[in-house]
């Protein structure tokens, strides 16, 4: 691989060990095989549902869990047999933007102090001085304007942009190699989100800031984001461009979430394509192609024996470049939007 | 005779400050079986305005001026006691949060059920029994997990329980709060699907909150946007959201914050600054320091909701010039 990544997963796996009653000795498999590569300066949207596998994805990343096998590569050193001093001082590459800036904030915490604790922690900046500063560019940098006055505030003084914008300055300021960002505007207005979403992307213009951005919204990942990997059940099942996984999706289930995303005009109900059924429990991963149970095109084909036995693995298109496949018949759903 | 007819509806809440006035001089009407979306960002007043009609607000809340005509009589002169006649059995609830709304050591089968004898005394066991299998197959969930207690099921599948309370009397009007704000994708349109051919199959009423435009498009016959205990703009969804489209430049810029992937991949559009602090007197037009289209009277005349034709109508000083085609 030629360019330069940020962050580079192999084959990670993340368990749970599950105990009571109807779950015992049972394995929840969260995290299923997954390969992820995102380039320096590079988005990569993780789109999934709950239940997916991507927060256990984003915490096994931010070393909050321990994955159960796999790597973890994160400007080219692996993170996942670090322990203590040694993951504690390459946590500062990588740092996490979370989906709730009312929980994530301490309400006792005036502005600066939160934004210079990364710091002090780290031991970096000479001084009680030299800190603030770095902390005060650091806020007006997220758009918080004038940055010595909010920084003087109380956090929970703020609104949720400003908040969320307080998060943005906290992360950045250890100019970590990635960032990510789990939901980091679904729990604000619709008014606010273009904001936040402009400090991130002009973060990554200027500094080049590395993303990983986890989320449920497609269209939301569409726009922003580089390339989207689309996950199901701990697997990845596609991945491609932004802009092409939306306008030419191969995977039965990307075609379906794509044909439900919600636009702000009126469209033909008819297209939508609506699984039935929920996605089944990490516990018990159905045979073969874990989607085959909720898949229109298993059915439409006849209930291929492919699909019941064999697990298919994610593949590069034929004819699309860099687009990835995790589905036996993918080329049934090409050209046919 | 339409269904639900607000008029010129106030309510405030006692606030340190002294009064917060939610909602503030807000038309809307309900025709049978028709489905309204009513959308606005958090604080609007949107919820507030939802809750008065079944008079489920909270505590100190106090609806001063207007009216709320429910099938001809107007509720806000009615007792508690003829409220309570009408709660359920006319006007429902699907309560946002469907985790918190459910009892935990109830059957949903129980807690369907529930609602059927305590409003119809006359209704057998048996009966109230029967009805809760047929609005358990209603809403799509199999007659088996009517002994399933609410922690056994999804969200999703919670919400279908909520939906099935809420029909349990046969009302007239159903009140959604938000109802797939916590689903993903998929089950929100699954949710929606179900709540629109159930308003169809039953010829029910249907206001539906959110504050997410892009989810009513798809789903409601007209659409209600409100501002800061206003209603800034009502119409058909096939207008607001069509080709005519919406013309307060607040629905404009609501509907450029959603990413459209439809069209061209752009950055989405914010709206900056604040909505008004609605505890003080508001003088004007409450958007109009968020608006880049203001003219000077914006910032001294309250704009009146204006019918600009096809049953849409405007709370907007250019709405006039709208209407004459000026734009």
């Amino acid at each position: 691989m030629s360019k330069k990544l940020a962050l580079s997963i192999e084959d990670l796996h993340v368990t749970y060990q599950l105990n009571g009653a109807s779950g015992k000795n049972k394995v929840a498999r969260a995290v299923d095989g997954v390969d992820l590569q995102v380039a320096v300066g590079e988005t990569l949207a993780l789109v999934g549902e709950s239940g997916s596998g991507k927060t256990s994805m984003a915490n096994a990343i931010m070393r909050l869990i321990d994955p159960s096998a796999g790597k973890i590569v994160i400007d080219g050193v692996d993170v996942v047999p670090l322990q203590g001093k040694g993951l504690r001082s390459m946590r500062r590459n990588f740092q996490m933007i979370f989906q709730d800036p009312f929980e994530s904030l301490d309400p006792r915490q005036r502005v600066i102090e939160a934004v210079m604790e990364p710091l002090e922690i780290h031991g970096i900046g000479g001084s009680e001085s030299e800190r603030r500063e770095m902390a005060l560019a650091a806020l007006a940098q997220a758009g918080l304007r004038p940055a010595a006055e909010i920084g003087e505030r109380f956090t929970h003084q703020l609104s949720g942009g400003q908040r969320q914008r307080v998060a943005i300055a906290s992360a950045i300021i250890l100019k970590p190699a990635l960032i990510i960002a789990d939901e980091p505007v679904s729990m604000l207005d619709v008014s606010l989100r273009a904001g936040i979403l402009r400090v991130m992307a002009d973060l990554r213009d200027q500094l080049g800031v590395s993303y990983l951005f986890i989320t449920h919204d497609l269209s939301l990942a569409w726009m922003f984001a580089d390339r989207i990997a689309v996950i199901y059940l701990g697997r990845i099942v596609e991945e491609a461009s932004a802009v092409d996984l939306i306008a030419n999706p191969m995977h039965p289930y990307t075609k379906a979430l794509v044909s439900v995303i919600p636009v702000p005009e009126v469209t033909a109900l008819e297209d939508r394509i609506i699984l039935t059924g929920e996605i089944p429990s990490p516990a018990s991963i159905p045979s073969g192609c874990r989607f085959h149970p909720r898949c229109p095109l298993f059915r439409e084909l006849g209930e291929p024996e492919q699909c019941l036995t064999q697990d298919p693995v994610l593949q590069i298109q034929s004819n699309a470049e860099s687009h990835h496949v995790a589905c036996f018949f993918s080329e049934h759903n090409k050209g046919n939007q | 005779m339409s269904l639900l007819e607000i008029r010129d509806l106030h309510i405030s809440y006692p606030n340190p400050k002294g009064e917060f006035f939610a909602v503030d001089g807000v038309d809307l009407t309900i025709e049978k079986g028709e489905f309204v979306g009513l959308a606005g960002e958090s604080g609007c007043g949107k919820t507030t305005l939802a809750l008065s009609i079944p008079r489920l607000l909270p505590r100190g809340s106090h609806i001063g001026a207007g009216s709320i005509h429910f099938n001809g009589v107007d509720t806000t002169a009615l007792s508690e006691e003829g409220m309570r006649a009408l709660r359920w059995k006319e006007i429902s609830v699907v309560f946002q949060g469907a985790l918190n709304a459910l009892n935990p050591v109830h059957t949903i089968g129980s807690q369907i059920a529930e609602p059927i004898r305590i409003h119809d005394e006359s209704v057998s066991k048996k009966q109230a029994h029967d009805r809760t299998l047929e609005l358990l197959e209603a809403v799509g969930i199999p007659a088996r997990r009517f002994e399933d207690f609410p922690h056994q099921f999804s969200g999703g599948m919670r919400q279908r329980v909520m939906i099935a309370m809420a029909l349990s009397c046969m009302p007239k009007l159903v009140i959604a709060d938000e109802p797939i704000t916590a689903l993903d994708v998929m089950t929100q349109a699954q949710i929606l699907d179900l709540l629109r051919s159930l308003c169809d199959r039953y010829s029910l009423s249907m206001l539906l909150i959110s504050h997410d435009l892009s989810v009513l498009a798809q789903t409601c016959d007209r659409v209600a946007v409100m501002y800061a205990g206003k209603m800034a703009e009502q119409g058909p969804t096939s207008r607001v959201f069509g080709n005519h489209g919406a013309k307060h430049p607040y629905t404009q810029r609501l509907l450029s914050a959603y990413p459209n992937i439809k069209h061209e991949r752009k950055f989405i559009d914010g709206i900056p600054g604040y909505p008004p602090d609605l505890s003080q007197e508001q003088v004007g037009c409450r958007f109009a320091d968020r608006c880049d289209v203001a003219l000077s009277r914006c910032a001294t005349e309250v704009p009146e909701l204006i019918d600009i034709g096809g049953g849409q109508s405007v709370a907007c000083h250019l709405a006039s010039d709208i209407r004459a085609g000026v734009q």
